[in-house]
């Protein structure tokens, strides 16, 4: 209950913090302000319908969906590259059409997880993520690294996608052991923490004045 | 505890966790090795933009000084010359008129030697060809002669040339200094000491003048001063200027002559000359 409601919060005031400073934001981040407010909304649902013991299968499937086409554009927001670029779009209409014939046909929403969308994409997220690294090398700037919000967000996007594989993991290990799932969800939750704690710090550096080449 | 499966989630989290966190390290770590390596390039740059333009400046400066000592030579002395031969042609019984013919003569044979000593000054083939010591000793009987201060020139160890560019150089760091010696500093005496070592050449430009406070320098005598600077840096030289009010002012040029220097052979190209 307490870790759910300091979730929340933190989701509730990296958005706040994304709204405040919207003017000074870049693109990128005014969506990833975005994707966080939408976030807050669905896992507010989320957390009701949990509580009044609804199925909440199909939330993930209107995530999965609604981050995929916020995280691929914040990607191509601050790639360089065209190739890149271009390969970014063609995923975007590829898991979109994916995600609707996997929602309807393969893992139906109304009681499927979508774990045939999810594990792909965070994959992609992942190489994106490494690819975005290399980018930084090859055009350094003269500001701290750590004072750069695209070292930040990259970092974020680095940990949330790799983690998933962890827990996905650790998920198989508590079934086979038949242990107590409640601990796997505290975990869950301190990943997300830490996620959106670096998205929050990515948005709180951000600023039009001094981003060069951080798109 | 096993039960809960924490121990387990624990270590799966720490191993993930530090191996996350060695990678964005290592990162961090490449990152700023770039970025030491980009702003060392970036120095370097700027650094030989720096030398490059100083360069160019110094080479149109010469070539405008060579431009008003040929137009000194070849057409105002001329000029002069035929006003002198002109006067000398009149012939006149009055002897007041005379005698003011004669002065004006006199006046401007003056103003023809003058112009000529200027233009030698100003020239860069006629430094080269006559070396800084030779070229320091005329421009000395120039300015003493002139009376408005008096030059004290010495020479210590074997002379030996430093090349034309460097000789160049430190001539009209020279002329800098006389300049604002002139100007600035009230001063009676200007001694002018050349040491040649093996290894060490100085240049030791001292006058007995007010002196002044470098860090209450204005602006125009402190671009000259930095201006002597950059030029004896452009040869490999380094200048210290030492002086403080009511105690002259005493510019020192330090040379290495064995040192190599792109700028010291006079082969360049767009060379003035």
């Amino acid at each position: 209950m307490f870790i759910q409601l300091l979730y929340l919060s933190l989701l509730l005031s990296t958005m706040i913090l994304g709204i405040v400073r919207h003017k000074k934001l870049t693109v990128p981040y005014k969506l990833l302000t975005v994707i966080i407010g939408i976030t807050f909304i669905v896992e507010s649902i989320n957390w009701q319908l949990a509580i009044r013991s609804h199925d909440t299968r199909f939330l993930a499937h209107i995530m999965s969906l609604a981050e995929l086409n916020f995280y691929f554009p914040i990607f191509y927001l601050l790639f360089s590259q065209k190739v890149i670029k271009k390969i970014i779009i063609g995923l975007i209409i590829f898991f979109n059409i994916f995600s609707f014939i996997n929602s309807f046909f393969l893992q139906p929403y109304y009681n499927n997880f979508p774990s045939n969308v999810l594990l792909p994409v965070e994959i992609c997220y992942a190489i994106l993520s490494l690819v975005m690294f290399r980018q930084m090398l090859s055009n350094t700037l003269s500001i701290n690294i750590t004072k750069q919000s695209i070292f930040w967000y990259g970092s974020a996007m680095l940990f949330l996608s790799t983690s998933l594989f962890l827990c996905l993991g650790l998920n198989n290990y508590f079934v086979i052991h038949h242990l107590n799932f409640h601990i796997l969800g505290t975990f869950n939750y301190i990943i997300n923490l830490i996620f959106y704690t670096m998205a929050g710090y990515a948005i709180y550096l951000n600023s039009k004045e001094n981003i060069l080449n951080e798109g | 505890m096993k039960d809960d499966g924490v121990e387990f989630i624990a270590a799966a989290a720490t191993a993930f966790f530090a191996s996350l966190s060695i990678f964005i390290i290592y990162f961090v770590v490449l990152y700023r090795n770039k970025q030491i390596i980009n702003r060392q390039e970036k120095e370097k740059l700027q650094s030989a933009f720096r030398q490059e333009l100083l360069e160019t400046r110094i080479e149109i400066q010469e070539e405008t000084l060579n431009y008003i000592s040929r137009e000194i030579h070849d057409n105002i002395t001329q000029v002069l010359s035929f006003v002198k031969l002109n006067l000398g042609l009149i012939r006149n019984e009055d002897n007041a008129s005379k005698k003011k013919v004669d002065e004006s003569r006199e006046l401007v044979s003056q103003t023809i030697n003058d112009l000529r000593n200027l233009s030698k000054s100003l020239s860069y083939e006629h430094i080269a060809a006559l070396g800084l010591v030779k070229t320091l000793e005329i421009e000395a009987e120039r300015v003493n002669n002139s009376g408005l201060i008096n030059i004290v020139l010495s020479t210590e160890g074997n002379v030996y040339t430093l090349g034309q560019q460097r000789e160049l150089v430190l001539f009209r760091i020279y002329q800098e200094a006389l300049n604002n010696t002139l100007k600035h500093a009230n001063a009676k005496h200007l001694k002018i000491c050349l040491q040649y070592q093996p290894e060490l050449f100085n240049l030791t430009l001292e006058d007995d003048g007010t002196g002044f406070s470098i860090e209450t320098l204005s602006n125009k005598l402190g671009s000259g001063l930095r201006n002597m600077e950059n030029r004896a840096a452009l040869i490999g030289a380094t200048a210290t200027i030492n002086s403080s009010p009511c105690n002259g002012c005493c510019i020192k040029v330090k040379l290495n002559p064995l040192e190599e220097q792109l700028y010291a052979d006079g082969n360049r190209p767009n060379r003035p000359g």
